[in-house]
């Protein structure tokens, strides 16, 4: 007991000399009036596609930051009239000083970011006006392919107050930037990395005299994506000017090689200063170019769900596929007639034929004889109504509507004559182009359903690996070979066949299978049978296509949707053919032929 | 109505001090966390608070035949936890010294103190031996320790490991062993202390080298040492305040609401707060030896004086530790750290000393 007390006393001793026989020293060191903090922000991690080219990175940034505690009395006044120097808005870097000022005493809080080098030079000439103001190079994130992947790639901001106070980024601090958006929010903890700070000995003006130390920064985590720029690069180009989604995803895996929502913002504008204004602008436009419509766009598929129908009806053995049909044009069901796309109608139907020509009325009576609860079932086996799982945040499950769900969302009961709608994927059913290309490569692989995903590893900046994605079967779904041969043969024919609406794929350097979709955003009877071009725009249907290739050893599987394209063979089927065949050239699409001269030997 | 009674006759001496070191502990922690993002941490502390209380009324009404027969099988429980932690951390790769449990995370390692504590106070309480014990007599005790320092150091957590060795070290030196064991223990600790060194992860030997000398690395390890000083040395007589500190404010101080939370209190409340909270460490740690009088058994004698040191040597240590005076190793201050597992353990074993005297 002796010998506790005497070692508590001679902490105690020791506390004595240092705080109060050397207080002095200490003091000194630790003046609130000559030591500042100045941080040194970590360097965000890079984003690069699968072959190594970079996607996302930063550049150096001026920012001129205030320490409150050196600033002259007023303020606001010094704030406004480095505002006015700089041409900048005074009302919101006022603003936003307050919001950034921490009650950490004596730390630089940023007022005015991404000087350019003649509001460098402004402030450097006047510096001296200005007590309290510095000057920091703050790394900025830089996307050189500007609107490209946008949506995959999201953007980065000031963490908003909110984002402070919930616990989505732990370890942040008023000021930080961190991703906001997509990949840079759901990676954040990744590629933020860890900030520095220095801790230097300043004069009574405020200037630096000696680093008194300094915690270096450690940047970010770097990501490499399962992109392929140059057919992400292809495919932006595509849709360009249009409205609509697109997605190549490789079946074997699940790595999504392209991934495009158009239209598109540009993720450059957030990391540099975006204004109110700009920002209600890009909130209002019409064409939503912030809404990832890969990933949350929810369309009726149309034709393309044709391939449900068809697996629900003949896994329930409610349809032969060898049995004909008649389709005159329309289908009489109650008191309405369900029409056929095609006015005369296609004659004598099997499934083969239903599916390479999309005659709607084979489809009709396939969903009536096996049932909603069938399909609905078979549709959510086959992945539909859930997310895919996709490593961005937000995704949506789309719909598969079955008797239950009217009932519980809508309170009423279901009409028979919706079964028919849903059987030919219109009605209530909804898919994201990102749910369909996963529902193809499903089908691609015969029944298995792989994980979808976007980033294959993380490194350090060290090298070390923090994280690899290996690609993961989500499910396997218990489909007979019969059945894949059959709907893949018809899917087959809706390329090679001479009736077949996907002829146009036949360029696509490979043999494609795959489906055209037309999704009708009115009901047919309120448009009349007008020539495509002059039915207003917002009324003109969807176009889909979706395909895999080669249909004997499916490598890819791609899906495309142009809004308000018109049909799909015209609209999307082309531009999922360029795709496939800027894939062909790339990567090989056959396997290559055994050499047999060289096996002899 | 003997429930009742006990409740009566509670130490309030004890849980009163002990409850005043953990509410400067969640004031200082306060401080420490002001900024950011860890404005949770305050209130979570007193959330392990209440645990914390709870576990101390189970340690004060345990019956002591059953903590004297359960204390080997307290003992394989934590070491199975242990070494499970060693396993799993050989896997994932990295550090692994938590459980985690419907969403609370525990440090089985704080809990060692106690289990090894209690393991040897079984040992050590049979009657077939008796003091001074030779060198064969404490081949238990050191595979005992062994059990727990290894996986532990493997997490790897070398301060907790060494602490435990510390710890059996004055157990068994409380017992008494024969001079010529002692001159073997020590002796062959200083032959396996060059060895051990080589072993250590580049961290932790920089850790000692800058120890040993504070301008070989001023801006790594060392840096932290100098910035926890330069806190405590401004604090000065009174402080700066609560929440005023500039060095723990800046977060200049490493880990300043865990290990370094010293510094913390000690630059905002100054000499003042330091002199209050040693006197209160000082006085609890009395005040816990003299449960003494009040058993008779050789287990219960061991069982207080292994709690009530490792709780006043840790602390000790802790607060060297910030002060420069040691090495830096890790070790949380009992009590006013942020922790909930140190917070648990503590309060359990203070409520199994606290039992001794409900038992009169």
């Amino acid at each position: 007991m002796a010998a506790f007390t005497l070692i508590f006393l001679m902490l105690l001793l020791y506390f004595w000399r240092l705080q109060v026989l050397d207080h002095s020293l200490y003091q000194r060191l630790a003046d609130n009036n000559r030591i500042r903090l100045i941080d040194m922000p970590a360097t965000r991690g890079i984003l690069t596609d699968r072959n190594g080219v970079i996607l996302a990175d930063s550049s150096p940034d001026y920012t001129l930051a205030l320490i409150p505690e050196d600033m002259a009395r007023d303020r606001e006044a010094v704030i406004i009239s480095l505002a006015d120097l700089l041409g900048r808005d005074g009302a919101q870097a006022v603003e936003r000083f307050e919001r950034n000022a921490t009650h950490t005493p004596y730390s630089a809080v940023k007022v005015f970011e991404h000087l350019g080098p003649e509001e460098v030079a402004l402030f450097e000439v006047n510096q001296d006006r200005f007590p309290g103001s510095l000057l920091m190079v703050v790394p900025r994130r830089y996307y050189p392919h500007g609107k490209i992947a946008a949506h995959i790639f999201g953007y980065v901001g000031e963490i908003s107050r909110e984002q402070l106070d919930s616990e989505e980024y732990p370890g942040t601090r008023k000021g930080d930037v961190v991703g906001k958006y997509a990949l840079e929010k759901a990676y954040d903890r990744y590629l933020r990395g860890k900030d520095g700070g220095r801790q230097v000995e300043v004069d009574a003006r405020g200037r630096e005299l000696n680093v008194l130390g300094a915690t270096e920064p450690t940047p970010g985590a770097n990501l490499r994506l399962t992109l392929d720029i140059r057919l992400q690069k292809a495919l932006e180009l595509e849709l360009w000017d249009k409205r609509g989604a697109g997605v190549l995803m490789n079946v074997e895996t699940g790595e999504i090689l392209a991934m495009v929502s158009r239209p598109a913002f540009d993720p450059n504008e957030f990391s540099m200063r975006l204004t109110s204004e700009r920002w209600s602008e890009i909130v209002r436009d019409p064409g939503h170019p912030m809404q990832s419509r890969a990933t949350q766009g929810m369309y009726p598929p149309g034709s393309t769900y044709k391939v449900v129908t068809a697996i629900a009806a003949l896994m329930e053995g409610s349809m032969d596929p060898d049995e004909i049909l008649f389709c005159s044009g329309g289908y009489r069901y109650g008191r309405r007639t369900y029409r056929d796309w095609k006015l005369g109608g296609h004659g004598k139907v099997d499934l083969y034929k239903g599916i390479v020509e999309s005659c709607d009325v084979y489809f009709y009576q396939a969903g009536e004889r096996t049932g909603i609860d069938a399909l609905a079932r078979w549709a959510s086996i086959l992945g539909l109504g859930r997310r895919t799982g996709i490593d961005i945040p937000g995704e949506t499950e789309g719909l598969v509507p079955s008797p239950d769900w009217k009932l519980k969302s809508r309170s009423e009961p279901w009409f028979p004559g919706e079964t028919l709608s849903a059987a030919i994927g219109q009605g209530f059913v909804l898919v994201t182009p990102l749910q369909l290309t996963s529902l193809y490569g499903t089908i691609a692989r015969r029944g298995v359903l792989m994980d979808p995903y976007l980033v294959s590893q993380i490194e350090d900046v060290a090298g070390n690996e923090l994280y690899r994605r290996d690609p993961t079967v989500k499910r396997e779904a218990e489909i007979p070979d019969e059945i894949f041969d059959r709907v893949i043969g018809a899917l087959e024919g809706v390329v090679s066949d001479d009736r077949g609406t996907g002829r146009v794929a036949r360029t696509a350097g490979a043999p494609v299978a795959g489906k055209t979709g037309t999704a009708q955003v009115v009901r047919l009877q309120e448009v009349q049978e007008d020539e495509e071009e002059e039915i207003p725009y917002e009324l003109r249907d969807h176009g889909w296509f979706a395909a895999f290739a080669p249909v004997n050893r499916p490598k890819v599987v791609s899906v495309v949707v142009v809004e308000h394209g018109g049909h799909g063979s015209s609209s999307a089927a082309p531009i999922v053919t360029r795709l496939i065949k800027k894939y062909g050239e790339l990567y090989p699409l056959e396997e290559p032929a055994p050499n047999l001269e060289e096996e002899e030997l | 109505m003997r429930g009742f009674l006990d409740l009566q006759r509670i130490d309030f001496v004890l849980l009163g001090s002990t409850l005043a070191l953990t509410g400067m502990g969640i004031l200082v922690i306060r401080s420490a966390t002001a900024d950011g993002n860890f404005a949770a941490y305050p209130g979570r502390q007193a959330y392990w608070l209440a645990i914390a209380l709870a576990a101390y009324f189970i340690g004060y009404f345990v019956d002591r035949r059953h903590l004297q027969r359960g204390a080997y099988g307290f003992y394989w429980v934590i070491f199975a936890v242990l070494l499970g932690l060693a396993v799993a951390g050989k896997w994932i790769g990295g550090v692994q010294r938590w459980v985690h449990a419907g969403g609370l995370t525990f440090q089985p390692s704080e809990l060692a103190k106690l289990a090894l504590i209690l393991a040897l106070a079984r040992h050590f309480s049979r009657r077939k031996s008796s003091p001074p014990y030779g060198l064969e007599e404490i081949v238990v005790p050191l595979l005992l320790v062994a059990g727990f320092a290894i996986p532990v150091a493997l997490q790897p957590d070398l301060g907790t490991a060494m602490f435990l060795v510390l710890i059996s070290g004055i157990v068994i030196l409380f017992v008494g062993v024969r001079w010529s064991t002692l001159i073997v223990l020590v002796v062959g600790a200083a032959a396996a202390a060059p060895s051990l060194f080589f072993t250590l992860k580049d961290y932790q030997r920089d850790r000692i080298l800058s120890f040993l000398n504070p301008g070989r690395d001023p801006l790594g390890t060392g840096y932290h040492v100098v910035q926890s000083k330069i806190a405590i040395g401004s604090g000065g007589l009174f402080g700066k305040g609560f929440q005023q500190g500039t060095q723990s404010q800046l977060r200049f101080i490493p880990e300043q609401h865990t290990d370094f939370i010293v510094s913390v209190l000690a630059e905002e409340f100054g000499f003042v707060g330091v002199l209050l909270m040693l006197g209160l460490l000082l006085f609890l740690t009395l005040y816990l030896f003299s449960y003494i009088e009040f058993t008779k058994t050789r287990f219960s004698m061991i069982v207080i004086v292994g709690i009530t040191s490792a709780f006043a040597i840790q602390a000790a240590i802790n607060i060297a530790m910030a002060a420069g005076m040691l090495p830096v190793v890790g070790l949380p201050l009992p009590l006013l750290s942020y922790g909930g597992s140190s917070l648990v353990s503590t309060y359990l074993g203070f409520g199994i000393i606290a039992g001794y005297k409900r038992r009169r």
